[in-house]
């Protein structure tokens, strides 16, 4: 019996903790969207005020999550698209507003970059409300699930 | 050309390895490369495509064409220690003033060189006139004006003449960081002629002035306002010779005003750095 509890226990465990994972990746997604809201909104409130050059206002920028995960030395280093490519934060619907962003960033007006900005922001955050409404959902949802599967198997245990 | 490998791609550094005195390099859209040396124009075998010539003008403007535009307006791109970049293309003009360009299609690279012991003549008349003389120097396009100025420059604020020089730099072409080692020059880089000329006036009491290129009607008024204050100015504008030049209407008023004492026209002497100088002294002057 001491057998069957102890695998039951560990069953449990390994789900609750895959469900905890997905959780953090979760979560880490949406810092992430996050980050990269506020850099935009910092790009464009540089060139809307200052007409800061491209370079030096990538170059003064600082933030630990998009320095944690390499995306702000690729991009110091001009390198958007492996920076966006290689990035496990972002889905396909992400990548893809960030490469749109990043082709135009600093070859129009002042302007059109700022637009080219909003319209980043918002494609962003309607992202990052998704996932905010996401997360919560799935952890419930493989919590749940671990539960299910460990009773399961200690039914068919017993 | 070390300062060059910013922003032309390898390929083009290499063709051009080896040539000398290079003047002017000219970049086009889908055509060859052009280069100017000894004031005569080179094409050089090597064709460059739509997207290598987007990619230099990426370069150009470091991607930044939002903070680079007023000077993209004004047709150039300054790249700074004395290289400016000339462009042309295709204008978004609204209420008859340019406001943009929708494509850009040719560069004119200038490489600046500098030139010692040229100004000789310039300095006789000014030594004469005790460096109370207005002088406007002109030539054609890439006679050597701006050669010419830096050369005065340095001999105006080195030993033994020692003056504050006041140094417009509007499209920062003419200050070389050659320039920094002598502290009677204070500079305004990338300020408007008017501005320039204005705050010098007031805050940093200029012997001499010295600009580049004047004629437009806000230069011309902070010229004539300047007159008051008694600071000579050394200027240059694009013409072939005294009469054409002080037809211009702006040109016209400083001339009657006796802004310049002496006009000079200048012109390279073949196969040589050195000018022919031809001064003409103004009349007008009271």
């Amino acid at each position: 019996m001491s057998y069957k509890l102890i695998s039951y226990v560990i069953i449990i465990g390994i789900s609750l903790y895959i469900a905890n994972a997905i959780k953090k990746q979760g979560e880490g997604k949406i810092f992430f969207c996050q980050a990269m809201i506020d850099f935009i909104t910092y790009i464009k409130s540089q060139i809307s005020y200052f007409c800061t050059p491209t370079k030096e206002l990538i170059d003064g920028y600082n933030n630990d999550i998009l320095e944690k995960c390499g995306f702000l030395s690729m991009i110091k280093a001009n390198d958007w698209s492996t920076a966006i490519s290689h990035s496990k934060m972002l889905d396909s619907r992400g990548k893809s507003i960030l490469v749109a962003f990043s082709s135009k960033l600093g070859k129009t007006s002042a302007d059109e970059q700022i637009e080219n900005c909003d319209f980043a922001i918002e494609s962003l955050n309607a992202i990052l409300s998704e996932y905010k409404a996401e997360i919560p959902k799935k952890y419930k949802a493989y919590s749940s699930l671990a539960v299910i599967v460990g009773l399961m198997i200690l039914i068919l245990l017993v | 050309m070390k300062k060059l490998e910013k922003y032309l791609p390898r390929y083009i550094l290499m063709q051009l390895q080896g040539i000398t005195d290079i003047n002017e390099i000219r970049l086009k859209r889908d055509s060859k490369l052009v280069i100017k040396r000894d004031g005569k124009n080179y094409i050089i075998d090597l064709y460059i495509t739509s997207d290598e010539f987007d990619s230099i003008m990426d370069r150009l403007l470091e991607y930044s064409y939002h903070s680079k535009l007023p000077q993209v307006i004004e047709g150039y791109i300054s790249l700074g220690d004395g290289y400016r970049a000339g462009i042309a293309g295709h204008a978004v003009v609204n209420n008859g003033a340019v406001t943009n360009l929708s494509e850009i299609d040719s560069v004119c690279i200038r490489l600046p060189f500098l030139v010692r012991g040229v100004c000789g003549p310039v300095i006789t008349i000014l030594e004469k006139s005790n460096f109370n003389a207005g002088i406007l120097i002109f030539s054609p396009p890439g006679g050597g004006k701006t050669t010419l100025l830096r050369d005065l420059i340095i001999r105006l604020c080195d030993t033994p003449i020692y003056k504050r020089i006041a140094l417009i730099d509007t499209r920062t072409e003419i200050y070389l960081p050659v320039m920094s080692r002598y502290p009677m020059l204070d500079v305004y880089s990338g300020y408007p002629k008017n501005k320039g000329i204005e705050q010098a006036i007031r805050t940093m009491s200029p012997d001499m002035i010295v600009c580049d290129e004047i004629g437009n009607d806000m230069e011309t008024e902070a010229i004539l306002a300047n007159q008051s204050a008694g600071v000579p100015i050394i200027a240059t504008a694009h013409g072939s010779d005294y009469y054409s030049i002080i037809k211009r209407d702006n040109i016209t008023k400083m001339h009657t005003a006796g802004v310049f004492t002496y006009y000079i026209g200048i012109s390279r002497k073949p196969d040589s750095n050195k000018f022919n100088f031809k001064i003409t002294e103004n009349t007008h002057v009271i």
